[in-house]
């Protein structure tokens, strides 16, 4: 019988495996100069003077939070939006049907041909920036919401209706409640997406985000320095998506591990 | 006398998405007697739970009525509650939550309710799992659940669809015992759906069996055996024999070519 903490370890030891190997092999394979340097410093630039120079700067962190801030905001109106109109689509046949034709054709919009638009109407800054986080971000909120709800099984419905509930009961006491997994799934789904579209509506001018940063680095020339960026952007990006799971885990009993799948 | 449930002349009838019309059941007229336990057995797709969700008024009739105390039903309503074959609890819930459930919707305060969910639970035999979630109980504990919960909103009368239908042998012998302990104190009126001629006879105070195309309730058998009944007695035997028999001359599967020959 292993310890868990043995057990830990060995999880860590598998997970490090792979991103160690291609650091190894992206250290090799520069030192071997197969990789022109200008396009792809070594591993050792990016971690160490790179690191230095980017973390010494006051601005990593102001930009990393301003990002943050937009994502919120933007994935907060994405999960309100989301859940809301998701409710009254699979409540209201009629509704749904008004609604059906206008989600399709808004959907597939890449976000990127977005971005002039919400600059035009919106401006540079954070309201342009954080309209394009919700605008991506509400789509999985609103398909699991409804998936959800659709996927109520029968006998739970008629459960409530047999005991007597109101339309409002069963919204609160069977509907929402069955559906939550779905629900919180595509929160999470939307929290990823955030995270993509945040970086891109940076792209163009905001003062301070992770995007910015990245924009003026390359106009610098510094591509150790964004290579370590894209990098934080990914560990970020994951590391939300820890702390996401990680709140599910502390508000939900064990018996609805499925909420973690 | 005034029955406590009156079928009139019920029919319920699908349209098929090429136009025919399918006829679930036809012309079912039964009355019962307060306090009255009947049993439907049939084949599969004879009508039994269609007729019962007309009796629980979640699916409406297309011709005919059903009557509660000489008024006619017009949707669910918690004086008729249903228990279902896939229990339909809600595993979100613990089994103290869920048999207080129906409570809860008509605003009964939380102390109270919870309360007399537990007396609810103690009758049915799983006193010390209140607070276990369905995922941790066997199938045969969660239909008792599902029993406390009906029985919980003190209803007139208990629609029972198949409850025992996907329990093992031996379960189903125990809850069929501790059904008629319960239903004896409580005299409600059941209309409860097998397709299991032994658990007919076990519990009903009259069987009525059903045929296909269309369904109907082709013939009917008071059963005036003493309870507890012996299942292994030559009596009972001869009952199970009797509407066996009538089952296998109905006339739906006389027409049809008779194996083997």
């Amino acid at each position: 019988m292993r310890s868990s903490a043995a057990l830990v370890g060995m999880a860590v030891v598998r997970g490090a495996a792979l991103p160690l190997l291609l650091v190894g092999v992206w250290y090799l394979a520069v030192r071997a100069g197969l990789i022109a340097t200008t396009l792809l410093p070594g591993p050792e630039q990016v971690f160490g003077a790179a690191a230095l120079r980017v973390f010494g700067d006051a601005e990593i962190y102001r930009a990393v939070l301003a990002s943050l801030e937009r994502i919120f905001a933007g994935w907060l109106i994405a999960v309100i939006v989301g859940i809301g109109v998701g409710l009254i689509a699979s409540l209201s046949l009629r509704a749904r049907l008004m609604l059906e034709g206008p989600m399709s054709a808004c959907r597939p919009l890449p976000p990127a041909a977005l971005v002039p638009l919400a600059i035009l109407w919106l401006g540079i800054g954070n309201a342009a920036s954080i309209s394009l986080v919700a605008f991506v971000a509400v789509w999985p909120v609103l398909i699991n919401t409804i998936a959800g709800i659709e996927n109520v099984p029968r006998v739970m419905r008629e459960v409530a209706l047999t005991m007597g509930a109101t339309t409002r009961q069963l919204i609160l006491t069977v509907l929402i409640p069955a559906a939550l997994p779905s629900i919180i799934l595509g929160m999470r789904l939307a929290m990823g997406l955030a995270w993509m579209s945040v970086v891109l509506s940076e792209l163009v001018g905001v003062r301070h985000g992770v995007g910015a940063m990245l924009l003026s680095l390359q106009q610098n020339d510094d591509v150790a320095a964004m290579l370590l960026l894209v990098l934080l952007i990914g560990v970020l990006g994951l590391s939300l998506d820890s702390l996401f799971r990680a709140a599910i885990r502390l508000l939900t009993r064990p018996h609805q591990s499925t909420l973690l799948t | 006398m005034v029955p406590h449930l009156k079928f009139q002349d019920v029919g319920v009838k699908y349209s098929l998405p090429d136009g025919r019309v399918s006829v679930a059941v036809a012309g079912v007229s039964v009355a019962a007697r307060t306090g009255e336990f009947v049993c439907f057995v049939g084949p599969s797709g004879c009508g039994k739970t269609t007729v019962l969700r007309v009796a629980a008024g979640l699916l409406p009739p297309t011709s005919g009525e059903v009557q509660l105390n000489g008024t006619r039903i017009s949707g669910p309503g918690k004086e008729r509650c249903m228990v279902f074959q896939e229990y339909g609890l809600f595993p979100w819930y613990s089994a103290l939550d869920n048999v207080a459930y129906g409570l809860r919707l008509a605003g009964m305060p939380r102390a109270e309710r919870r309360e007399r969910a537990q007396e609810l639970l103690d009758r049915v035999g799983l006193a010390s799992y209140a607070h276990h979630y369905p995922g941790e109980l066997s199938g045969g504990m969660r239909q008792r659940v599902a029993i406390a919960r009906a029985l919980a909103v003190d209803p007139e009368v208990l629609l029972m669809d198949e409850p025992f239908g996907a329990l093992d042998a031996q379960t189903r012998a125990e809850l069929q015992t501790e059904l008629l302990r319960i239903w004896a104190q409580s005299t409600k009126t059941t209309l409860f759906i097998t397709h299991s001629i032994e658990e007919a006879v076990y519990l009903a105070d009259r069987v009525l069996v059903m045929a296909t195309q269309p369904g109907r309730v082709v013939q009917e058998f008071a059963i005036d055996l003493e309870r507890p009944r012996d299942k292994q007695s030559t009596e009972f035997n001869r009952l199970e024999r009797e509407i066996d028999a009538c089952m296998r001359g109905s006339p739906a599967l006389a027409r049809a070519p008779a194996p083997g020959s």
